[in-house]
Order: structure tokens, then C-alpha cells, then sequence
């Protein structure tokens, strides 16, 4: 039996792994997708969507406004995002601590854990003089106009940008390890230490009992269990939903699945005259840094898309998407990230399938529609030809569905980062947000998992 | 040709293929490519129940004359502002097209048959990533 079952290996489930694992504790961790190498890795846009991502690269919201992205691989999002970190400020921790009644969501107390976080890792931000002209567009553009914007820190150690290494690639995985994933650093760390991976196991259920708890699913197709003294839950908003869910424990959790939040986010294109190989070099390197966008309740990034994602966010269809795509190469593009109302909803069917209530209210409409004006502003300033706006918005940071407070009627785990009502098992991933922060998610689960590894060390 | 569909079920995703990139001077059109024939490579990770809909669909779509799938084509492209509780299963059916089609198409793989470049490289997407 394991001291510890750790389920879904993302930001999360890594860091727990490894912090537990280094105390000594002997730790199974637990994921649905592939176990992929840097030499594995797809490559290829439509071999990993379809093969890292679940729902073959798309989940979707019930009123089909949203699509998510989740991965699915060992490593989780960490393999496939941007390796973004940002600390959260006293606007995001204030609003956590009023809804949670929770004292350690402020600044002061969390920064040990970001400074602990942030030695162990590789942290650069991209010299200018490896901008590709996306990123030129954005940062002189808001220059122009007299907004702020800065640089971004990003989980990577040397891309070799000079030898023409081109970062759009590892969307799919990063194939020379540069990018600060869990799957080279934690994962990695607490192997060496004894940890215990088991991939393609999808959880179904927990069966849970004050000494054990029994970790059913299937791996490869067939039936497998798992049992340990103690689980953490690090699947994130859904998995860790949808679990417990299928534990049956929804009944005493009156807030599962509720406080759903995303950043919908929403893409505008733009077309240049000349190339703008958008695609090209360190693709994504700056964000706006404005206190009026803070209190508005948007961002923006300067980001862009492969082909096949691009084809899917353009509008229309036939020759006119195809004339679209031919200017791939003399487009930028801006997103606007909306820091969205806690409304959203995680359920499953009577058939076991995700129902995702997630839409968008009028005040999110109201913050996107600002954002959104803004980003005309930038490109009309920076000389586009074309201004295209996407109809489809989508959503990558998936938070909430088991938030924390110290109510067990209004959350589901409680400041000791224990599930209410169930002393051993616990979560500290983005599923314990009380909202959302309008803040890129992932540094602060590192942190939050690093002060419950703590928390959980210092409990037993 | 397919382990998941059945010819009729191909041939009615190379009719929506074929509406959603027609081909012009520059790139082939679906049906040229011949990408379709990489769609088990597609449907591989699928859930069975996500695969069962789709199966639907593309039995049903299968029945439309090709003026008819032109029509809904264009027509689901104004799904996104249709409100009420007939627009979720139109955007969700648009995506789930736009999807199919818009990774074989632009994956970079063609047909056996296809000769000349594909769509990927034919609007200029070329990277890579230094491994030294």
C-alpha cells in the first residue's frame, strides 16, 4: 500500500509528487493520458491534439460557445502550454480570501511558496532582440497608444532561439526539453527518489475509507485498483470533478462542481502587408501590464496559433477561409483573456459525460466587448490592412468545481486543502478556486501545492 | 477504407470537406488531397461515445445532395449568434465538422494518389526546433 496516491500530473500532481516523495513518503502518481518522452512527442498539429488532449482536442461547452483545452498526457497542461508564471497580486488573493474565508490568500504569506517554487526552476524572460515581428506589433503598438506591457516569465531553460529553434512547436511537447514542464522536472526529480507512474489509468472512482482509499479505473482497457493511505486529487476543475462525482461523494458536497471559471479568451487576427511569420522564433514573449485593463477585467497577450487551430478560430468557410489561411504568414494576431464570473457549472450526465454549464454573462460579454475594442485600437495603430475577428472563444485555464472555504456548504475543500468531510483526501490544483484570478493560472498551483505538501506533511 | 466509418459515412465528410475548402488556384481541394484516407489516424483516440455521434451525423449528412450540405454549411456559419436552444446543437455540430475537416486538411498529409505540395506547406507553415 502507498502513503500517498496522487491523481492527475500536471502542475499539481508533480509538485505534490515530488515534495511528498523527498519527505520520504512512497507515492504512486496516477494519470489518464501517455507517458511521453521529448523523442515521442507527436510533432504533427493533428497527432496531438487528437492524441494529447482530451476529448480528441476539444471539449465543449453545453451551449457550444466554449471549447476547452485539457491535456491529457503525463506531464499534463505543463507539457503543452506556454510555461507562464505569473505571482498573483492583492486584487486576485483579496477576492479569494473575502469568498473563502481563508487567512493565507494574501501575498506576503504565499510568496515563501513562489520563491521555493521559482529556485527549482529554470525562469526566463525573452531579450527583445528575439521579438519576431507578432510580438513587435503588440509591444509598439501598446507603447504607442500608452499602454503598459511587459515582458513575460516563462518556466524554460536555453531554447536555442539563435539556431533558429522555433517555440510554436512545443504546443505539442518541447522536443529538446527546454520548457519547465513537470514531465523534466518533478516528475523526473521524484522518480529518481522512488516515486511510482502509473499512465493510461483513468480514474473512475474512489472508495474511500478513514485508512485507505481504493483508486478504481481502468488502465489500458482493463480493470485495475489502487490503494493508499491517502489521495490527492490534482486532475484539475474537471477530472477532479467528474471523480468526485463517481465516488458518490456529491451528495455531501453541495458545492461540487460549481464556481467554474475559464478566462475565456478570444482571438482577433490581423492581416500586414508584408510577412509577419507569426509562428516563427520565441512566439509568445509579452502580455499587458495596465492598471486600467486590471480593473476592467481583461488582458491581453500576444500569442498566435498553428494552422489547424487557426483554421478552426477564422470565420467562414470555402474560398474566403482559403484566402484567409494564404495570408497565415502576414498575420498577428492579440488575445484577449477575460477574467469571467465564478457562474460556470461542471456536472455528469446519467451516461457519465461532462456536461460543462459554462456560459458567458453579461458582464463577462461587457469585459470581452472592452478588451476586444482595445485590440482594434492597437491594430488600426499598428497599420493592419484587416482586422478579423473570431466568432469562437475557448478556454485554458480551467478552474474551479471544487473550490475552497471554510463552509463546507459553499466549498468543497477546506483550508487544510482537505475534500470537507473526508480526512484523507485532499486537492491544491486549479479546481480549489474560489474565482477566478485573471491571472495565468499555473505558478500559483505550484505554490498552492508546494504550502499543502507542507500543510499535509505537517497534518499526519 | 476506414476501421471506424463506413463508405457512406467517408463519403458524406469529403462532401462537407469538399464545401468547407473547395480548392482555388493556389491549394487543392479536400477531395484532391485525398486526406480523408489519414482519418482513422483521426478517430484513433475518439471515445466510443464521441465516435457513436459521429457516426450519426455523418449517416444522416450522408443523405444530403451536395446543393443541400452546401446550404447547411453556410448556414451553420451563423450558428455562433443563433440564440435559444436551437444554436448549442448547431455550433456544436459546426465544430465537430470544422474540426474533422480543418486537421486532415491542414496536418500536412495527403493522399496516396495527391501529387504536388500540401496545404500546410503551400501557405508557408514551416518550423522546427534546434536539437543540438
Amino acid at each position: 500500500m502507498y502513503d500517498f496516491a496522487v491523481i492527475g500530473s500536471g502542475v499539481s500532481g508533480g509538485r505534490v509528487a515530488y515534495e511528498l516523495t523527498a519527505k520520504g513518503a512512497k507515492c504512486v502518481l496516477i494519470e489518464a493520458g501517455r507517458a511521453y518522452e521529448a523523442s515521442t512527442f507527436p510533432g504533427n498539429e493533428m497527432d496531438y491534439s487528437s492524441r494529447m488532449f482530451w476529448g480528441g482536442g476539444l471539449e465543449i461547452s453545453t451551449d457550444g460557445r466554449l471549447g476547452f483545452l485539457r491535456a491529457k498526457c503525463l506531464g499534463g497542461t505543463s507539457v503543452v502550454n506556454q510555461a507562464l508564471l505569473d505571482r498573483f497580486d492583492d486584487f486576485a488573493f483579496d477576492d479569494w480570501k473575502a469568498r473563502s474565508g481563508i487567512g493565507f490568500f494574501n501575498t506576503s504569506e504565499m510568496t515563501r511558496h513562489y520563491d521555493a517554487v521559482e529556485k527549482s526552476l529554470e525562469v526566463h524572460e525573452i531579450p527583445e532582440k528575439h521579438y519576431n515581428r507578432n510580438a513587435r506589433i503588440f509591444t509598439q503598438a501598446l507603447d504607442k497608444l500608452g499602454y503598459g506591457w511587459r515582458p513575460l516569465h516563462r518556466a524554460q531553460s536555453d531554447c536555442k532561439l539563435d539556431q533558429g529553434s522555433d517555440c510554436i512547436v512545443c504546443l505539442g511537447g518541447c522536443p529538446r526539453e527546454a520548457k519547465q514542464s513537470s514531465l523534466v522536472t518533478t516528475i523526473r526529480w521524484a522518480k529518481q527518489k522512488g516515486l511510482a507512474v502509473e499512465s493510461e489509468f483513468e480514474v473512475q472512482a474512489l472508495i474511500r475509507r478513514d485508512d485507505q482509499v481504493r483508486i478504481q479505473g481502468f488502465q489500458n482497457g482493463a480493470q485495475k485498483e489502487i490503494v493508499a493511505v491517502r489521495a490527492v486529487l490534482a486532475a484539475g476543475a474537471l477530472g477532479n470533478t467528474s471523480i468526485l462525482s463517481r465516488s458518490e461523494l456529491g451528495v455531501k458536497l453541495p458545492a461540487l462542481g460549481t464556481h467554474f471559471t475559464c478566462h475565456p479568451q478570444f482571438m482577433t487576427y490581423a492581416v500586414f502587408d508584408g510577412p509577419v511569420d507569426a509562428h516563427k522564433g520565441a512566439f509568445q514573449v509579452a502580455k499587458s501590464d495596465d492598471e486600467r485593463f486590471r480593473k476592467a477585467g481583461f488582458k491581453l497577450e500576444n500569442v498566435y496559433a498553428p494552422p489547424i487551430g487557426t483554421a478552426m478560430l477564422l470565420p467562414g468557410i470555402g474560398r474566403d477561409h482559403m484566402a484567409a489561411m494564404k495570408k497565415y504568414r502576414y498575420m498577428a494576431s492579440i488575445e484577449v483573456a477575460i477574467r469571467d464570473e465564478p457562474a460556470g457549472r461542471v456536472t455528469l450526465s446519467s451516461s457519465g459525460k461532462l456536461n460543462l454549464d459554462k456560459k458567458l454573462t453579461e458582464a463577462d460579454k461587457g469585459i470581452a466587448k472592452q478588451g476586444l475594442a482595445i485590440v482594434h485600437e492597437l491594430f488600426e495603430a499598428a497599420g493592419a490592412k484587416k482586422i478579423i475577428t473570431c466568432p469562437q472563444a475557448f478556454g485554458l485555464h480551467l478552474m474551479g468545481g471544487c473550490p475552497m472555504g471554510s463552509d463546507p456548504t459553499q466549498a468543497v475543500v477546506d483550508p487544510e486543502f482537505r475534500v470537507h468531510g473526508c480526512s484523507n483526501l485532499y486537492a491544491a490544483d486549479s479546481s480549489v478556486f474560489p474565482s477566478a484570478p485573471g491571472i495565468n493560472p499555473s505558478f500559483t498551483v505550484m505554490a498552492l501545492s508546494h504550502k499543502a505538501s507542507e500543510v499535509i506533511c505537517r497534518n499526519i | 477504407m476506414s476501421k471506424h466509418l463506413n463508405d457512406s459515412q467517408i463519403h458524406a465528410l469529403v462532401k462537407v470537406g469538399d464545401c468547407l475548402a473547395p480548392g482555388d488556384e493556389d491549394l487543392p481541394s479536400f477531395s484532391q488531397l485525398g486526406c480523408v484516407e489519414w482519418i482513422d489516424h483521426l478517430l484513433d483516440p475518439m471515445s466510443a461515445a464521441d465516435l457513436k455521434d459521429l457516426k450519426l451525423l455523418l449517416s444522416i449528412l450522408s443523405l444530403f445532395p451536395a446543393v443541400l450540405m452546401r446550404a447547411l454549411m453556410r448556414f451553420l456559419e451563423f450558428s455562433p449568434s443563433v440564440p435559444g436552444p436551437l444554436g448549442a446543437p448547431l455550433r456544436l455540430i459546426r465544430l465537430g465538422m470544422r474540426g474533422l475537416v480543418m486537421s486532415l486538411y491542414y496536418s500536412g498529409f495527403a493522399g496516396k494518389q495527391y501529387i504536388g505540395k500540401t496545404p500546410l506547406e503551400l501557405i508557408g507553415y514551416k518550423v522546427g526546433v534546434f536539437l543540438g
